[in-house]
């Protein structure tokens, strides 16, 4: 190859990625800062307007923000999926999201229906524009390796999800579906917790858990079929809503195998690194991965005996896996673009990627995590412990949010001093 | 004869790999020649090199090695450089 179908053109500029991620602590402390001043009575009630406003600023704020600035940054660089003007639509799309996850959770944190109406429009037109931008891009790929198959699986999986956001919009205005709003909500909350989440982690984890841990590559079958064998059977399950909840109950089933699974393939691989020398990330992978597989196992549990409480348990596990596969990825994700870009300029005195966030700081997250973990499952029987489980989830925002400034910091220091 | 630089990162943790390639990059006189052995296509290490006006050829070996020559300088032919492997 002589330095052919590769440019520096194809990364995205630093900015792009670095405003998606610089707002996941902001949204996390405002996550900690509902949980602590909402009711603890109402944090189990899933429909409670607290809840939601909690959950979408936990999964919108927090989540989305992180998955959509990976996307600017994997869709060129991974899949060679070139963005045009990337700084242009991160900027309005950021701003969008912002803000409609910020009206959004304030309407049913506050109870102000008149900011839920902008809201969605703000959150349904970025988002919307997103699955549109991307899979677009993603479709034209020539060489579509499993990443990039499992990231169309992903985007079409948030089309879905934004699509029956919209429906759940509609049947709250009083409009007929032909769908209880009830099963609505839960197709929504199907399709972005796994079509979308839970898919983007699959094929992201295919490329980074081997390029970053030297592990062995995912068994093929794996690699191929998981992602896309997610959302068919998302899909599937839609029209037996109206008719068998059985199938329903049985599609569940598939897709809690299918991220069993994966959870265990990945625990797996991360012992066969070559050189195992465990960092924090190895850990938060660890524990989020572990988190899955518990929050599956209580899920079939739960479906099985018609406990609710272990359902409950199971949900808030599944977002526990989430944001540890978050805060893994970005402590990998950021040092390593702030050392690509300042390399990139030719900046001569560019500190090493374990200089940019000091392994110490991530590892202090890493014990804050496993606190958080320690709180929560306890809080469904003694509410009270919600205001702890906030008190830490605002610390590791904040620490988080320290560490990510830091790193910024280093590179808006250096970046004017390139030679290239 | 140019002078030869050798690295072989294989099965080093990310981003050693890339951080010790840079290093070399740094070192790198204007006839200098370096070989990289690498378990994987180092995408950024390339868009790095591409900026500092290095040239490559890349060399797959196996699965998991890869051959990647760096060098300077304009004049010098690298087609010869991957003799035996799977020129990419």
């Amino acid at each position: 190859m002589f330095n052919q179908g590769l440019s520096l053109d194809q990364a995205p500029p630093f900015g792009v990625i670095l405003r998606f991620f610089l707002t996941v602590p902001f949204f996390g402390i405002l996550t900690a800062l509902a949980l602590l001043s909402a009711d603890p009575t109402t944090l189990g009630v899933w429909d409670a307007p607290e809840t939601v406003a909690v959950v979408h600023l936990l999964l919108v704020g927090v989540v989305g923000m992180a998955m959509v600035g990976a996307l600017f940054q994997m869709l060129p660089v991974i899949a060679g999926a070139s963005i045009k003007a990337p700084m242009y639509h991160a900027r309005w799309i950021h701003a969008f999201m912002g803000l409609g996850t910020l009206m959004l959770a304030g309407g049913f944190f506050f109870g102000e229906p008149f900011l839920l109406h902008p809201a969605l429009a703000l959150l349904l037109g970025s988002l919307g524009f997103v699955v549109f931008l991307m899979f677009s891009k993603l479709l034209r790929v020539e060489n579509k390796t499993p990443s990039v198959v499992g990231m169309i699986a992903a985007i079409t999986g948030l089309g879905f999800g934004v699509f029956f956001a919209a429906l759940v919009t509609l049947t709250f205005m009083g409009i007929d579906i032909g769908l209880l709003p009830g099963d609505l909500r839960t197709i929504h909350m199907h399709f972005m917790l796994f079509g979308w989440i839970a898919t983007l982690i699959m094929a992201v984890a295919f490329q980074v858990i081997e390029m970053f841990y030297v592990t062995p590559p995912y068994p093929k079958a794996v690699r191929k079929w998981f992602p896309m064998a997610m959302l068919a059977v998302l899909v599937l399950q839609v029209p037996f809503y109206l008719v068998s909840g059985g199938v329903v109950i049985a599609l569940d089933a598939v897709a809690g195998l299918l991220l069993f699974v994966f959870a265990l393939v990945t625990l797996k691989r991360l012992t066969q690194r070559k050189r195992p020398v465990a960092d924090a990330t190895v850990w938060l992978w660890r524990t989020g991965l572990a988190s899955l597989l518990l929050a599956v196992v209580l899920a079939f549990i739960g479906v099985a005996t018609k406990q609710l409480p272990l359902f409950d348990a199971a949900a808030l596990l599944f977002g526990y896996f989430v944001i540890s596969i978050i805060f893994a990825m970005s402590y990998k994700i950021i040092p390593f673009l702030v050392w690509f870009h300042l390399n990139a300029k030719g900046v001569m005195e560019c500190p090493t990627m374990g200089d940019i966030i000091p392994a110490k700081r991530s590892r202090w997250h890493l014990w804050i995590h496993w606190a958080l973990a320690a709180t929560f499952l306890p809080a469904f029987f003694m509410p009270l412990l919600w205001k702890v489980t906030a008190l830490i989830f605002l610390a590791e925002s904040i620490l988080f949010g320290a560490n990510l400034i830091a790193a910024a910091k280093i590179y808006n220091n250096l970046k004017d001093k390139g030679i290239l | 004869m140019h002078p030869m630089l050798e690295l072989d990162v294989r099965g080093l943790n990310h981003p050693e790999p890339l951080e010790r390639s840079v290093e070399m990059f740094k070192r790198m006189g204007p006839k200098d020649l370096f070989r990289l052995v690498i378990h994987r296509m180092p995408q950024p290490l390339l868009m790095i090199a591409q900026r500092h006006g290095i040239r490559y050829r890349v060399c797959q070996v196996s699965e998991a090695e890869w051959h990647i020559w760096f060098t300077r300088d304009e004049n010098l032919d690298l087609t010869a450089c991957c003799s035996g492997e799977k020129d990419v």
